[in-house]
């Protein structure tokens, strides 16, 4: 039993779920991108698969020919539904957690504008990399005689912020290459390091290691050569 | 009076009405050491045992008895964490009941969903969740808390593992013989089969993605070309009608296809209605039903019938009215359960419990909460909570009970009872330590107004704050006043609809393996109404008592239909009508339906075989034919206080917070209040509970209260 003066609750500090996030407009611009290059890559798949599809219907398929063409285009859609993930949509989410390849896709703005009126997208483009992997591309810009070695980057297990320390010859006397950036590639299909080499670098091999920042699981390595 | 409680220096008298989830979060809350003891708390509840809807009892052979099928999912940080907590206290002392709380409960990987297929037969597709690091209910690693564009990555990459994981097997329709490449027809039947397999299943959500895509473009900020998106869509159309004619009917692989619909339905969704940023998060589309929303984000027709999204409705009880032509859920909230559901679980996507949740939950509590020195009114059945006879109507007066029954020796009622060295609550109240003996009366109907005298609490006198935490089908009936004097909790007690539900149990002298399930344990969903979920629970039959063990016990649910009236309080055979419709309804399910499940259940002849069924009563001999069902477990989950509590669309706003603070000295708990995750689950009860104690005691702080501000 409990006698006195009565009692009332603290006042509430807030009485609702504050669910807003901040906003950011580049957000919608990313993403933008993100369905754009999405719609390339299958885009263009798709036609080709039409295509097989009324092929087949029409009977014009030599017989002989048909169950290995049709695997094979089965595995290479199926792959490339796979890749839309793989590559283009976790992007997504990989540009909305890295700013550092948020600013990078800015810095792409060009590429954002849509194809020429009237006609279908791009040419379809390289066929698609392996189960799991995503195609590392490496565009050097800077001394024109090192060009970059292209590579398979393993899929992270979630969406990444990729990182390397840097490029590093066998030679210790050599300096190391920096600075690198990671964007999606241009043509949609798996992303491409931007690396600066300057025209004094030294001929020789350099390479070196991506890791996922965040969890550091090693996903790939990155060669550039320098042409003596 | 006294503005807030900080100035007082006696105790803070709290009752706590309900003993179940929510109620007994909040007394956890209330009554912890770093209060230093400002709070005293007494639970008043009705009967004789904890838990309410998660209420188990001990039947025959120390059987569990559930109100339903309970699963607590991956996500549930908020519940994990409590139990956690109370698990380390009881060890602490040496006297937790399970040792550590994974002993307690069983991580689960595998779900299982039903679709009929074209030939009438029945597709059974199952879902493999990989483990996840971390346990629900660790810390949330900074940085890692909810947020909808993680939920997009993570969506993506489900769809990738579905395509490369899923497995199918289907019961029943017609099978196609083995082709031979050399027959022209048989020919094309192998390349319609490989196109199917692995071309055009595929092309169907590609081109399901095009069309979903040029939406999603059109919708952006960025000027994209008009021209682009129309060939998108004529390529996408006449792709479609396509596979729709020559390759969708393939059972075998639509299901691929339709989570990917369904993904990308939610993508473009999720970037039409600007969910990114909206300062409402997933509340901003909380209008809609879910079906509606994904259809208008470009889901097709096939997918929207698909077992994903039955699935998601069978398992939220989503039925209005228990009609399963009313299917009716919040599409804002349904996403978010769905999103923390499959992306959010840690461990593993859902856990089963040891035991009964009456076990492995509530005698935890109680224990926990005794030893604080909290108090506990059983047979205490709220009847009115009264406003003030004058002045403004501000706070809670008072708070009048029946009681339903007293000790023979004035002391506490002990609830538990030990099974297997184990405390556990029995499905009847021990009648031995009532004056009286046994009544005859069901202490938890609604319809049984058994009552040896009423009790009258007065604020001030008797209690300063009360935590009202009856599930919101008793509001009305225990809150008169207040609805009566406040429009907000009118709107309540109309819009925020519940439903009642049905369950039986079955042990069986034969595991499900060779009965013919060919799957691994696992809970299924999406099959036959009315039972249409269902979980084999031969891990539980362990902590039971029987002379001769069951292979296995098997828990079935899914919802009530109402009747076209709902009875007058006076009707004392309400409960046990229901009850009997149940237990035929069960029985027929048994006789016809389960051969989908367990063909090795029937005889020769097509019968069931009834002598499966394990009998706990201990009659010699026991009942043989139909009459064998009758040693089985079921129950009608018609008490207001029992029915599931449904999120329909337009209801959220209905909702009353627990931090709403019109009555002074009263908060609500429950999963029917506007808790941050507003569906009928024990994570939403928890979150509830933790809201009533931040209310009067301004902890634990909103911002440790996992998924409060979620999108």
């Amino acid at each position: 039993m409990t006698t006195g003066e009565r009692m009332s609750r603290p006042a509430p500090e807030r009485e609702a779920p504050n669910r807003g996030v901040p906003s950011d407009p580049a957000v919608h611009e990313v993403v933008a991108h993100a369905v754009r290059v999405g719609y390339e890559v299958i885009g263009d798949n798709i036609r080709q698969g039409k295509t097989a599809a009324d092929r087949i219907t029409a009977g014009d398929y030599a017989v002989k020919d048909l169950p290995d063409e049709l695997t094979q285009l089965s595995l290479r859609l199926l792959q490339l539904t796979r890749d839309m993930s793989a590559t283009t949509f976790d992007l997504i989410g990989a540009v909305l957690r890295d700013p550092n390849l948020q600013n990078a896709i800015k810095g792409l703005a060009p590429s954002l504008t849509p194809a020429v009126s009237g006609k279908p997208a791009a040419a379809p483009p390289a066929a698609a990399p392996p189960t799991a992997a995503v195609t590392l591309t490496c565009v050097v810009r800077g001394n024109p005689k090192a060009f970059g070695m292209p590579s398979m980057l393993q899929h992270p297990e979630q969406a990444a912020a990729l990182s390397i320390a840097g490029l590093f010859s066998p030679n210790p006397a050599l300096p190391s290459l920096k600075g690198i950036k990671f964007v999606p590639a241009p043509g949609g299909q798996g992303i491409a390091a931007i690396v600066d080499v300057p025209d004094s670098q030294p001929a020789g091999n350099y390479s070196g290691v991506i890791c996922d920042s965040a969890t550091h699981q090693t996903l790939g390595t990155l060669t550039v050569q320098v042409m003596p | 009076m006294t503005q807030g409680s900080q100035s007082v220096q006696r105790p803070i008298e709290v009752a706590v009405i309900g003993g179940g989830c929510a109620g007994m979060t909040a007394a956890l809350e209330l009554s912890h050491p770093k209060h230093g003891g400002r709070f005293t708390v007494t639970v008043y509840q009705e009967g004789w045992r904890l838990g309410g809807k998660g209420a188990s009892g001990r039947g025959p052979s120390g059987r569990v008895e559930e109100h339903g099928l309970h699963v607590w999912l991956g996500f549930y940080d908020n519940a994990f964490r409590m139990m956690r907590a109370c698990y380390d206290e009881l060890a602490a002392t040496g006297s937790s009941p399970y040792g550590d709380w994974r002993e307690a409960f069983v991580p689960q990987s595998v779900m299982g969903l039903f679709a009929t297929t074209e030939q009438q037969g029945w597709q059974k597709w199952v879902g493999h969740f990989p483990p996840r690091s971390g346990l629900p209910g660790d810390p949330q690693t900074p940085g890692e808390m909810h947020s909808l564009p993680r939920y997009i990555a993570k969506a993506l990459r489900l769809l990738r593992a579905l395509l490369i994981e899923t497995d199918v097997h289907r019961h029943g329709g017609t099978h196609r013989p083995a082709d031979d490449l050399r027959d022209p027809n048989k020919l094309l039947a192998a390349a319609q089969t490989l196109l199917g397999r692995g071309v055009f299943t595929t092309a169907a959500a590609l081109a399901e993605a095009i069309g979903l895509l040029g939406t999603a473009i059109g919708m952006l900020a960025a000027p994209f070309d008009a021209a682009i998106l129309q060939l998108a869509g004529k390529v996408a159309a006449g792709l479609r009608l396509w596979l729709e004619t020559n390759v969708l009917a393939e059972d075998r692989h639509r299901h691929v296809w339709e989570i990917i619909d369904l993904v990308l339905a939610i993508l473009v969704g999720t970037v039409r209605f600007g969910l990114l940023t909206n300062p409402q998060g997933l509340d901003a589309i909380e209008e809609y039903e879910c079906r509606d929303w994904l259809r208008l984000n470009g889901a097709s027709e096939r997918s929207l019938k698909s077992p994903f999204i039955n699935g998601l409705y069978d398992l939220a009880l989503a039925y209005e009215d228990g009609d399963r032509d009313k299917p009716r859920l919040a599409a804002g909230q349904a996403l978010r359960g769905a999103l923390r559901m499959f992306f959010g679980y840690r461990g593993a996507l859902y856990w089963r419990m040891r035991s009964g949740m009456g076990d492995v939950v509530f005698a935890p509590i109680y224990e926990v909460l005794r030893r604080r020195g909290v108090r506990f009114r059983f047979f205490h059945r709220l009847t009115n909570v009264g406003l003030p006879g004058k002045g403004p109507a501000d706070h809670v007066a008072s708070l009048t009970f029946d009681v339903q029954a007293e000790t023979t020796d004035g002391r506490d009622y002990v609830p538990l009872r030990d099974v297997q060295g184990r405390p556990c609550w029995p499905s009847r109240p021990d009648w031995a330590q009532l004056t009286g003996g046994d009544t005859g009366h069901d202490l938890e109907s609604h319809w049984d107004r058994h009552c040896i005298r009423t009790e009258t609490l007065h604020v001030t006198r008797d209690f300063d704050f009360v935590v009202l935490a009856v599930s919101v089908g008793a509001i009305p009936h225990v809150g008169r006043e207040i609805v009566a004097h406040d429009p907000r909790w009118r709107r309540m007690t109309e819009n925020v609809k519940t439903v009642a539900s049905q369950a039986f149990q079955l042990w069986l002298t034969e595991d499900l393996a060779r009965l013919g399930w060919p799957s691994p344990p696992d809970i299924v969903s999406a099959f036959v109404k009315p039972f249409d979920t269902w979980c084999d629970m031969a891990h539980v039959v362990p902590e039971e008592e029987w002379a001769t063990p069951p292979a296995t016990s098997v828990y079935f649910c899914g919802v009530l239909p109402d009747p076209a009236e709902l009875p007058a309080d006076s009707d004392a055979q309400y409960p046990e009508r229901r009850r009997l419709e149940v237990r035929d309804r069960a029985a027929g399910f048994l006789a016809e339906t389960a051969r989908h499940l367990w063909p090795n259940a029937y005889d020769a002849g097509g019968k069931f075989r009834w002598d499966l069924l394990a009998d706990a009563t201990g009659q010699t001999p026991p009942p043989s034919g139909p009459e064998r069902f009758a040693t089985q477990y079921w129950r009608a989950n018609v008490n207001p206080s029992d029915r599931y509590v449904l999120n329909v669309p337009g209801s959220s706003r209905h909702r009353i917070s627990p931090l709403d603070n019109t009555y002074d000295n009263l908060t609500i708990a429950g999963d029917w209040t506007s808790c941050g995750f507003n569906e009928g689950c024990v994570e939403a009860a928890v979150m509830s509970g933790l809201l009533a104690a931040h209310a009067l005691s301004g902890l634990p702080a909103l911002k440790d209260i996992d998924g409060y501000d979620h999108p």
